[in-house]
Parts: C-alpha cells; sequence; structure tokens
C-alpha cells in the first residue's frame, strides 16, 4: 500500500474548485514533485494532506489513514513544512527545536545538531529575527529531525538564493535518502524539482495532466529539429503554415490527459498527408527552412524511421529537454488545447 | 500529561514579560492593604482595592486576548494544526496557562503576606475565590470579546490596554502622592483631593486620545510611542517636582461664619506670613452642640509649631448626617524648644504628629503639654469626653530616626501619652503584623477583650477586616505582664481572629501607648 494515496479528491473553496477529481498515489520512498502555475491545486492538496483541509469530496489516506482521522500517533509520523504556516516567531532555533523535540518520541538529536551545523544556523536568534532562508532551513530542520515517514513540504525552495536552495535541496534528499522517506512537495522551482524528485505530477486547475517518473519523463520527451534543404543544398521552405499544437498525449502511467485530438492539423504543406502526423508529435514550430516540434514518445529509432518517411532530404536532430522545458510545453499545450475547446 | 505540562511552559515562557508585570501589579494593592492609611474602610483604601480590582480585570482580558485570539487555536495555519498535539492538549495547556497567569500567580504573590496576616482557613478560601473570581471575570470577559468582529475586537482591545495604561499611571501617580504627603507630614494622604493627579489622569487619557488618532492617521508607530513616551516622561516628572501645598489655609468666610455663631468659642486673627486663626474654646458650647476639633498636622513655620485644626461641627437636627467641614482651622500651638504648648478647647483627645519639632528638643528638657487640640470621636453616635489637666510635665522621648508620634490621652483620670516611630501605626488600623520596638519600656500592658467602643470593618480579598477599639476603661480587658523583650509583636487579626489586643508600654517618665487593633500578641 502506498502511504500516499488520494482518489478523486475534490475541495472547494465557495463556489471555486481548487481541486477536482485528483488521483494520486506516492510510492514508499519516493520523492514526488507536485509542479503547476499558480492555484493549480497544490498547496490545497498538500493542506488536505496535512489534515488541515477536509476534503469536499473523494478521500485522501495517509499511512493508511483517512486525513479526516488523522491522529496524534500519525502525525508523529508526517512533516509538514509550509512557510506560510503560523510559527512561534518568539522562540530562538534552539527554542523551537527544544519546543518541537517533546512531541516526537522518534526525535533524533544528533540529526538536529548535524543538520544545524551543516545549515550554519544560529541557535540563539529568534526566528523573527532570522532572513526567510535561514527560518526555512531552521523549520526544515524541525519537520526533518524526528525522521518522519512521511515529509510534506510546500514551496521548499520559492524565493530564496541559489545557495539556500541547493542547502535545502540537498538536506531534503540526505534526509529522505536515509530515512527512506517518502516525500511530496510543491514547487514553483522546476530545476530544483528535477534536481531532487523521482516523480512529478503536473496539476492545472485542480486537475492532473501528467504523473510520471522524473526519468521516464525526461527520457520520452525530445526536441526534433528538422533541416529541410534543397537539392542544391540550399534551404527549402517548409510552408508550414498556421501551425497549432496538438495536445499533449500522456506517458506510461498517465493517470489522466490532456485529452483532445489535432492529429492531422498541423497544416503543413508538402508532408504526405496531415493525418500521417503522429499524435505525439507536437507544437511543430516553423522557421522557414526548419521544422521543430517535441515528441513526447521519443523512440530513436521510431522517430528517425517517421522523421525520414516525411522528409527523406532533410536532417533530423534530437535535442534532450529539461524538466523545465516539458512543464512549459505541457502547460502550454494545455492551455492551447483549453482555448481550442472553449473556441469550439 | 507531560506534552501539557510542556506546551504549558512554552506558553508561560511565551508570556514571560506578562507575567512579570502581572506578579508586579500585585504588589501595589498588598503594600495598600497591609500599611495603607490609618482608617480601615476608607475612602483610600476602598478605592485602591477596586481599583486593582480593575486593572486585575483588564489584565486578565488582555491575556485571555493574548492567549485566544493573538495565537487562536483555530484555523489551518496554526502551528500546532499540524504537529502531534490533540486539540485537547492544546486547550488543556492554554487553560492551564491562564489559570497559572490569572490565579496561581496572584496567589503566589500574595501568600507571604496572607501567612504575614495570620489569615484562617476560611479566609484562604475567600481570598483564593476572590482571585479566582477577578481572573475568570477578565477571561470570560476576554473570551466573549474573542468572538466578536475583528475590527470591534481590536478597538475594544486597544481601548482596554489604554484603559490598564492608565490605571498604572494613575496606581503609580497615588503611590507617589501618597508617599509625598506623608513625608510632609500629612496624616491622611490627600490623594483624593490631589487636583493634579485628577489633571495628570485627564491629560494622559487626552494624550492617549492624540497619540491613537496620530497613529492612525500616519501609520507611525514611533511617533505615537514617541508622543506618549515625552508626554509621560513630563507629566511624572512635574508632578514629581511641583511642591507640595501647605495644608495651612485660611479658612473660606463661610466656615468662619458658620464657627462665629458658635457661643464660647472666640476666633481672632492674627497677622503674619501665613494667616491662621486661634481658637479659645475655655467654655464649653451651651447650646451642647456636638462639636469636634481635630489636630491633624503640625508644621513648623518661622519657629512656631502649629496644628491645624479640622473642624466638624454637627447640629442637632443633623446628628449624623451633614457635617459642616471646617477646615485648614489653626488654633495657637506654639513653642518648639522645651516645650510645646497648645491652646486647646476642654474636651479634646488627639495626635500630635511631628517631625522635625520633636528632633529637635532636648531629651534632657521636661516636655510641657498643656493640652491636646483634637478632639476624637470614637463612633458616629458617640463623642468621648475628655477633660485635660491644665499641664502635665514629662520627659521627652529620646529621639529616633524617623518622624515620631505622640498621643495624649487622658483615661479615668490618668494621661496617657503615646508615641510611636511609625504614626500610623499608632491607630487602630491595618490588618497587618506591626513591630514596634518600645524605648526604655519596662513592661508591656496588653489587654484582651470583646467589649469595644467601636468596630469597623471593610472588605478586601474577599476577606472582611474588621477591626476593634478595645476601651481601655473596661476593667476585665487588662492585663499585665513584664516585658523582657522590647520588640514586641503584634499580629492585627480580622474577623476571625482571638480578639482584641491594646499594647501598653509604660515608659519611665512617660506612658506610651498604642491601640493596634486585635490579634494576638506575643514578646
Amino acid at each position: 500500500m502506498n502511504p500516499i494515496e488520494i482518489t478523486q479528491l475534490s475541495r472547494s473553496y465557495g463556489r471555486v474548485d481548487a481541486v477536482r477529481g485528483l488521483d494520486l498515489a506516492v510510492p514508499e520512498g519516493s520523492i514526488c514533485a507536485l509542479v503547476g502555475p499558480n492555484g493549480a491545486g497544490k498547496t490545497t492538496t498538500l493542506r488536505v494532506l496535512a489534515g488541515l483541509l477536509d476534503p469536499s469530496k473523494g478521500s485522501a489516506c495517509i499511512l493508511g489513514v483517512d486525513t479526516r482521522r488523522l491522529g496524534v500517533g500519525e502525525r508523529r509520523r508526517i512533516g509538514f513544512l509550509d512557510e506560510r504556516q503560523q510559527q512561534p516567531d518568539w522562540m530562538t532555533v534552539r527554542q523551537l527545536l527544544d519546543y518541537c523535540a517533546p512531541l516526537y518520541p522518534a526525535w533524533d538529536k544528533g540529526l538536529e545538531v548535524e543538520l544545524l551545523r551543516r545549515f550554519e544556523l544560529p541557535g540563539d536568534r529568534k526566528l523573527s529575527q532570522l532572513s526567510r532562508g535561514m527560518r526555512m532551513k531552521a523549520l526544515l530542520i524541525s519537520v526533518t529531525a524526528f525522521r518522519p515517514e512521511i515529509l510534506l513540504l510546500d514551496e521548499p525552495f520559492s524565493g530564496f538564493d541559489p545557495v539556500v536552495r541547493d542547502d535545502v535541496s540537498r538536506g531534503l534528499l540526505d534526509v529522505a535518502q536515509e530515512g527512506n522517506c517518502t516525500v511530496l512537495l510543491s514547487s514553483h522551482d522546476i530545476e530544483e524539482v528535477e534536481r531532487v524528485a523521482d516523480r512529478l505530477v503536473m496539476l492545472e486547475l485542480g486537475r492532473k495532466l501528467v504523473d510520471e517518473e522524473t526519468a521516464s519523463l525526461l527520457a520520452r520527451h525530445r526536441r526534433i529539429e528538422v533541416e529541410l534543404y534543397e537539392e542544391d543544398g540550399a534551404a527549402k521552405g517548409t510552408g508550414v503554415e498556421a501551425v497549432e499544437g496538438t495536445p499533449v498525449s500522456a506517458g506510461p502511467g498517465a493517470g489522466a490527459t490532456g485529452g483532445g485530438a489535432g492529429v492531422g492539423t498541423t497544416g503543413l504543406t508538402g508532408l504526405p498527408s496531415a493525418g500521417a502526423w503522429p499524435s505525439h508529435w507536437s507544437r511543430p514550430e516553423d522557421s522557414g527552412d526548419r521544422i521543430e516540434f517535441v515528441d513526447t514518445q521519443y523512440a530513436a529509432e521510431s522517430c528517425e524511421e517517421a522523421c525520414r518517411a516525411r522528409y527523406p532530404e532533410a536532417a533530423v536532430q534530437e535535442r534532450p529537454m529539461t524538466l523545465r522545458d516539458i512543464y512549459l510545453h505541457t502547460a502550454r499545450s494545455a492551455a492551447l488545447a483549453r482555448g481550442k475547446g472553449r473556441a469550439s | 500529561m507531560r506534552i501539557l505540562l510542556h506546551l504549558t511552559l512554552a506558553e508561560l515562557r511565551r508570556l514571560r514579560w506578562w507575567t512579570l508585570g502581572w506578579a508586579v501589579l500585585q504588589v501595589p494593592g498588598l503594600v495598600m492593604l497591609w500599611s495603607g492609611d490609618d482608617t480601615p474602610g476608607s475612602d483610600l483604601s476602598y478605592r485602591f482595592t477596586m481599583l486593582q480590582a480593575q486593572l486585575a480585570f483588564a489584565w486578565a482580558y488582555l491575556l485571555t486576548h493574548e492567549v485566544w485570539v493573538e495565537a487562536a487555536p483555530l484555523g489551518p495555519e496554526r502551528f500546532w494544526k499540524p504537529r502531534p498535539i490533540s486539540l485537547a492538549q492544546l486547550l488543556g495547556s492554554r487553560a492551564l496557562a491562564l489559570l497559572t497567569l490569572l490565579w496561581l500567580i496572584p496567589v503566589l504573590v500574595s501568600i507571604p503576606f496572607w501567612c504575614f496576616w495570620g489569615l484562617t482557613v476560611a479566609d484562604w478560601g475567600r481570598a483564593l475565590l476572590s482571585h479566582a473570581t477577578a481572573g475568570a471575570g477578565g477571561f470570560l470577559g476576554g473570551l466573549a470579546v474573542a468572538v466578536l468582529n475583528p475590527w470591534i475586537r481590536r478597538g475594544i482591545t486597544r481601548y482596554l490596554a489604554s484603559l490598564l495604561c492608565l490605571a498604572c499611571v494613575g496606581i503609580l501617580a497615588g503611590f507617589f502622592s501618597y508617599a509625598r504627603y506623608e513625608w510632609a507630614g500629612y496624616r491622611d494622604s490627600p490623594f483624593n483631593e490631589d487636583g493634579r493627579l485628577s489633571l495628570l489622569v485627564g491629560a494622559w487619557a487626552l494624550v492617549v486620545l492624540v497619540s491613537v488618532g496620530l497613529l492612525y492617521l500616519t501609520r507611525k508607530r514611533w511617533l505615537s510611542s514617541l508622543v506618549l513616551g515625552i508626554f509621560g516622561a513630563g507629566a511624572c516628572a512635574c508632578y514629581l517636582f511641583l511642591p507640595i501645598p501647605a495644608p495651612l489655609l485660611t479658612p473660606s468666610p463661610a466656615a468662619e461664619s458658620a464657627l462665629g455663631r458658635l457661643e464660647g468659642f472666640q476666633f481672632s486673627r492674627r497677622p503674619g506670613e501665613r494667616e491662621y486663626l486661634q481658637v479659645d474654646a475655655q467654655r464649653r458650647d451651651p447650646a451642647g452642640i456636638p462639636l469636634e476639633l481635630r489636630a491633624d498636622q503640625l508644621l513648623l513655620e518661622q519657629g512656631e509649631l502649629r496644628i491645624p485644626v479640622f473642624c466638624y461641627l454637627r447640629t442637632p437636627t443633623q446628628k449624623g448626617g451633614d457635617i459642616n467641614d471646617v477646615p485648614n482651622f489653626v488654633p495657637d500651638a506654639s513653642a518648639l524648644r522645651g516645650a510645646v504648648r497648645v491652646a486647646a478647647p476642654t474636651r479634646v483627645e488627639g495626635w500630635l504628629l511631628a517631625q522635625d519639632p520633636l528632633s529637635s528638643l532636648d531629651p534632657a528638657k521636661p516636655l510641657r503639654l498643656t493640652g491636646v487640640a483634637q478632639l476624637s470621636r470614637y463612633s458616629e453616635d458617640e463623642v468621648i469626653l475628655i477633660d485635660l489637666p491644665r499641664s502635665y510635665e514629662g520627659k521627652v522621648l529620646r529621639r529616633q530616626s524617623g518622624p515620631w508620634s505622640i498621643s495624649v490621652r487622658q483615661i479615668r483620670g490618668d494621661l496617657f501619652v503615646s508615641a510611636s516611630t511609625r504614626p500610623r501605626l499608632a491607630s487602630a488600623r491595618v490588618p497587618a503584623t506591626a513591630r514596634l520596638r518600645f524605648m526604655d519600656c519596662t513592661h508591656v500592658q496588653v489587654s484582651r477583650g470583646t467589649h469595644s467602643s467601636g468596630s469597623r470593618s471593610f472588605t478586601a480579598l474577599g476577606v472582611v477586616w474588621h477591626v476593634e477599639q478595645v476601651d481601655l476603661r473596661d476593667p476585665r480587658c487588662q492585663t499585665t505582664s513584664k516585658l523582657t523583650d522590647p520588640k514586641v509583636r503584634l499580629r492585627v487579626g480580622h474577623e476571625h481572629g482571638v480578639g482584641a489586643v491594646r499594647v501598653d508600654a509604660v515608659i519611665p517618665g512617660i506612658t506610651m501607648l498604642d491601640t493596634l487593633g486585635e490579634g494576638s500578641a506575643s514578646k
């Protein structure tokens, strides 16, 4: 059984649906990142999981317990970090840790000392006198020093300088790896997510777009560039007109997709047939003598073959994508699909 | 339980400055109760008791606000919510913290006083309940306000906070006023009549309003704080360094006229740097109108010892009712060196309070008293008339540091002169333990009995303090014991005390008489 399981979770604030029918399962020991634009429902999902909010519909279970019935016993195994959470700012760092320690029987004093040393935190300074980065580090210690089985982190990297981000992510990785901790975090910082997360869930408007292991996501996304040449070696126009992106197709393991067709609507002239444009080639861009698109189901051989079949004279290059590129591509594709859906 | 205590201690640590301030604020009221003015149940005691009660209420409210509103337990963003703290533990810790702050701290501060006063178990219960009631009132008030709209809540809280500041200023100023006037020789602090205090309090309220207005208009907290600070410091300095008005004043025309209608009294005005009236009350008022002449102060002025007399007149039709107060009526009282001469009416008993005059007296020379300028009233309906001899001679007490008081009474033909280094202790007052050092005493006479010529009671801390005055004319009350230890410890009791105690210390050449109220006495 997965330590975090969400089934058809919906959460509304009045008439606003923050989360809509979300299904999510986070395997034990994994570091899962929730990414998405503002208002996607990341924080709400985490707060529901932490038991701070009750689901409007569906259910969320953590450590096998419905989050509406989380007790002291379960909370001792869960760490929750949210910068917006009220903190005892009148306490010094040391006092905060001393305050938290008795609450958790598994509090590891050695780990606390180690993290304090690593983060170079002044123990005698009040939380209210700390910079944002130092404050986040202090809070991170307070939710990791008891070696939680589940760690829920809301925007742990946001707004920090690279050094702090690096410190926090390193500390997070160490804690997760040493304690076989399952981590679910939300972030806008895709670079850090790529670095720490082994699973990525993209949310948009409360719905899930992508739910996949990071490595798989990176492996199946490629940016393909097709260089078109005249017979004499000069570049040949592709005649790509009015290109519109296709909706994202989900990769393996996806629970939900952007949906929608769009295959064959590329408008590429000179191609054998618009209908033959694969559905996983999305968002082609024409720059005159070059066609670029994203292959969301990249496989080297089949991609090469498909390109050769369509552009026998062209030079085909594939470039790996970063998680940031994938995120942007997916988000924009989804936005386009949504706009198209509204227009139709 | 361990977690509960852990959370409670953290809460108390968070509120440590509140706790300290709260504890400190308990002390003045207790001290007032212990060594307040001479008259139990007096206006001053009452005012301070009420002031402290109001202060306790306001403080309890603010503490409740701090614990329940500022760090509200409800809401998803609260610190405790994702932590392994149950709601029961949280509420329990908050309740325990409030109980400690509102009830336990005042009780702990009071316990030494209660032990010192010798309260009985029943009185302890009442006092504990009294503290609990004050705390609960503030707590419920705070809780009620906590559920209000945030704007209203904030407004009420600011108002109460200002009120609390005001009360603090008032209580401090009251103490200063009390101390200053007592130091200046007043027997009763004119705290209630100190117009400058009222002015100060009023001005303070005005400045608080201005400060709040500035805060609202400029949104600059430092500016409003600066205004408050400057005014506060200036006001305190002005109040402290302004000279105290002399208690000697010329009588108002109305008072003079009222006195002039009395037969047997002649008034004359004597020119001088300061005008005063001389009382010649050798003859008794034939109409039998109850008359009280009371000398409250001795003041040294231009080498003369003067006794301002407060004259209370009561007509038969106004018996026990309207009293025409003719204040600051000065009889002839003169002669510093060697003798004190007081021209006095025939029916008098009184206190002569002196500070500098006695210190300048030569102990080797006899003290000559020709009268006493006070006729005291033991109860509302009874005026004790004492005939004094024309003169009395005795030795002057040895000089000691601090203010002296001399009391002259004539009881059953004997003249008693009372002296004390603490004038306040010489009257029947205070639920407190008095520690007196009798100089040159040969023996102490202790009187116990239930027969009293007058009693007064007042309530503080939920305990009815009852002070009786024992009439030494009752022979059943008298016992005599040899004083071997010059330090006589007197415990003044209260409603459930063992009875009244009167201690007479006989000094060679002069008799010291002190009435300290009821209770037990030991050597």
